[in-house]
């Protein structure tokens, strides 16, 4: 049994000799593609093998256009991948592949220290005081306590809303695309598309990032990874044109 | 060294967001008929999920009764001046009634699922900057690679 990890041009193939990494890739080819496979283990997928399919990815990504398959995307032989996920699809993987080629995909976690966010809000706010001291009363349970917290939450929301896009205004001016991965209590973590000749552009961009948020939100930055985000919306002009004969 | 190694990951830290990034993520291939998509063992926690907002609306409850905030017209003369004094432990004080909240989410937590909550205890071991934020996430079952059809 194969894994199928992603997907590449027949004539980038060559840079599956040279990742390292937990996985050994090898390349099926059909069709002008390739497709890097490895063996599959004979127990079921762990994490360990998430990480190992995302690095894969991660290191083709970083010198050729990939396009991702999901994890545990299995084939029995090389056959059913050409015949499978090569063949049927070329004219589409092909433009996909090129509509990639120039780009990646950042994504950058804002992780905020809501102690202090929730301090800064609550002080000098009405509403919050009222629904304190309510939540205080005699004869005040968890209903009261439950609506002064939503609206902090509320409040600290926004905060984060506001002050994340005052931070990342630069990293999305030079990205193609952006797009809002979750926004939660936890986490707001974005994505963008940026072309490769601008990632050195976009480091500098999260450094100052870093240096805004130094002491009230965490930052993860990662990448270059194949571009998850963006396959289905990538920036017009890039789509080549079709293979077929019709495709004027 | 530049300031790229310094500055970017090459993959998330967690395993959490690691399945996030690629578990029913990337080309869709249509027509499988041998080619197909396993599953992977995960061990998630799905009530972390449904509990999260109570969690974090008590948490903030307490926060912000632990700021001892009074309406603003009442906030002068001594009790003011208590308050201005007690600004700079906010900050502490807030930390306290986190962790006190987290306890009781766990609480909660026990008594939904029938089992402790492990990443709280993690959090507790961060040296005290983890109480207000919650970095690790189930993975919602939406998420997850469908079985072997």
């Amino acid at each position: 049994m194969l894994l199928v990890h992603g997907l590449l041009r027949e004539h980038d193939r060559a840079v599956l000799d040279r990742v390292g990494g937990a996985v050994h890739p090898r390349a099926v080819a059909a069709a002008g593609l390739a497709a890097a496979v490895s063996e599959a283990p004979e127990r079921g997928l762990t994490g360990d093998d998430a990480v190992a399919h995302l690095d894969l990815l991660v290191a083709l990504a970083t010198d050729v256009p990939v396009l991702p398959l999901p994890l545990g995307t299995t084939a029995p032989d090389d056959d059913a991948v050409r015949e499978e996920v090569l063949a049927p699809a070329a004219d589409r993987l092909e433009q996909q592949l090129a509509a990639v080629a120039e780009f990646v995909e950042l994504r950058l976690d804002l992780a905020f220290d809501t102690d202090a966010l929730v301090a800064e809000i609550a002080r000098g706010n009405a509403e919050i005081e009222r629904l304190a001291a309510r939540s205080r009363a005699p004869g005040a349970g968890l209903p009261e306590r439950m609506a002064l917290g939503e609206a902090v939450a509320e409040l600290v929301a926004d905060e984060e809303a506001v002050r994340t896009a005052e931070w990342t205004a630069e990293l999305a001016s030079l990205a193609e695309r952006s797009a809002v991965l979750a926004a939660d209590e936890q986490v707001r973590r974005t994505a963008y598309l940026v072309r490769r000749e601008r990632l050195a552009d976009a480091d500098a961009a999260v450094a100052r990032l870093r240096a805004a948020a130094d002491g009230v939100a965490d930052v993860e930055y990662v990448g270059p990874l194949p571009v998850y985000s963006f396959l289905d919306d990538l920036p017009e002009g890039e789509q080549p044109a079709p293979r077929s004969r019709w495709g004027w | 060294m530049t300031m790229a190694s310094v500055n970017r990951a090459p993959r998330p830290s967690s395993l959490a967001d690691v399945l996030d990034v690629v578990l029913d993520k990337g080309i869709v291939i249509d027509a499988y008929v041998r080619v197909a998509l396993v599953g992977i063992e995960l061990l998630t926690i799905d009530a972390r999920i449904v509990i999260a907002s109570v969690d974090t609306y008590l948490r903030f409850a307490e926060a912000v009764n632990r700021l001892d905030l009074q309406p603003s017209q009442e906030a002068t003369g001594l009790p003011g001046l208590i308050e201005q004094m007690q600004e700079g432990g906010a900050k502490r004080k807030t930390r306290g009634a986190l962790s006190g909240a987290g306890e009781k989410a766990r609480d909660v937590m026990q008594s939904i699922t029938g089992r402790g909550d492990d990443d709280e205890d993690e959090d507790e071991d961060d040296g005290g900057r983890g109480n207000g934020r919650r970095r690790e996430r189930g993975v919602p079952a939406s998420r997850r690679a469908p079985s072997r059809s």
